[in-house]
């Protein structure tokens, strides 16, 4: 009896808890405060001048008299009119700029995401070595459908 | 976000610290820690760098709110009579690696520690993460000395104990 009533309060936890980081994940995409490219593009005339956040990693291109060219991470390139002292191709950068209906922008602010490369390399790491630690300490018992301490852990 | 290395010694070393004064800290609830330490970043950034539409849908995981629902959520798959226990030391790494994460510069607003309450950026830009990739070896080393030195203390202590 005592098993089943642990049973129902784990299995009513994980629901609950389920519906809770989908209420959480659906709000905070509905929500969020960001202006972002996709939906501008979309819907070019009502982004009009309004300013974009372009944060997972843009890259530029090449550079240009009067700005440079980013490819974002789905392929294409988009045309961005801004100062280019301190920018070379190739780097990876932050950027937050004006969207215009012709679907170019121009930079508020160019922050270059610096050793991006090598952040996440090193960040592929300590993710390997928390599964091998998880797997040398804890096994998982079928039967209770739970991890379980190793008995020299 | 620092790296995952920056969080994961970071983290280590203030538990560390913590737990200077114990004889033995358990090595299970040590991993959880460090799993909640890398929880928020896996969950949401990795996610958004391999799939850049889905940034919007895991924003709710790199935030206090939503590691702790996670953490509610994986200490159900712990055995019967430690699942407290280990929602600790879930949250725990997950709010530690929040708190290095606030120290950091960007360039768009991304600490919403008030999540769902309100969209407030909480972020004290002091350090720009890339910054701190040429120091993973010092961390490294750090921690190489430190475990040297407890492990050499921890030897020498039985020794004490039986003079």
């Amino acid at each position: 009896m005592k098993h089943l009533r642990q049973d129902m309060k784990r299995l009513s936890l994980f629901f609950l808890s389920g519906i809770v980081l989908a209420g959480l994940s659906l709000y905070g995409h509905r929500e969020n405060p960001w202006n972002r490219l996709n939906s501008a593009l979309r819907d070019p005339e009502a982004f009009d001048g309004r300013l974009i956040d372009l944060f997972v990693f843009p890259r530029i291109e090449c550079l240009q008299p009067d700005g440079f060219q980013v490819s974002l991470r789905d392929g294409s390139v988009m045309k961005v009119h801004s100062d280019t002292a301190g920018l070379h191709p190739g780097d990876w950068i932050n950027l937050k700029a004006w969207f215009h209906k012709d679907g170019t922008l121009t930079a508020q602010s160019v922050a270059i995401a610096k050793n991006q490369k090598y952040k996440i390399g090193f960040s592929l790491f300590p993710p390997i070595l928390v599964v091998v630690l998880w797997f040398i300490v804890f096994r998982w018992n079928r039967a209770s459908k739970q991890f379980e301490p190793r008995q020299n852990a | 976000m620092p790296d995952l290395v920056t969080h994961l010694a970071v983290n280590h070393l203030l538990r560390n610290l913590t737990e200077i004064r114990q004889e033995s800290c358990s090595a299970p609830e040590r991993v959880l820690f460090y799993a909640g330490t890398l929880l928020p970043d896996v969950t949401s950034r990795s996610i958004a760098i391999l799939f850049p539409a889905s940034i919007t849908w895991t924003l709710a995981f790199h935030t206090p709110a939503g590691s702790i629902i996670l953490a509610v959520l994986f200490s159900q798959f712990m055995k019967s009579g430690t699942r407290n226990r280990s929602f600790c030391n879930i949250a725990a790494g997950s709010l530690l690696h929040y708190l290095l994460d606030t120290f950091q510069k960007t360039s768009t607003p991304v600490f919403f520690w008030l999540f769902p309450f309100s969209w407030k950026d909480c972020g004290i830009p002091l350090f720009d993460p890339g910054d701190l990739i040429p120091w993973i070896p010092v961390w490294l080393v750090i921690l190489l000395v430190w475990e040297g030195l407890r492990i050499f203390v921890k030897s020498k202590r039985p020794a004490a104990n039986s003079r």
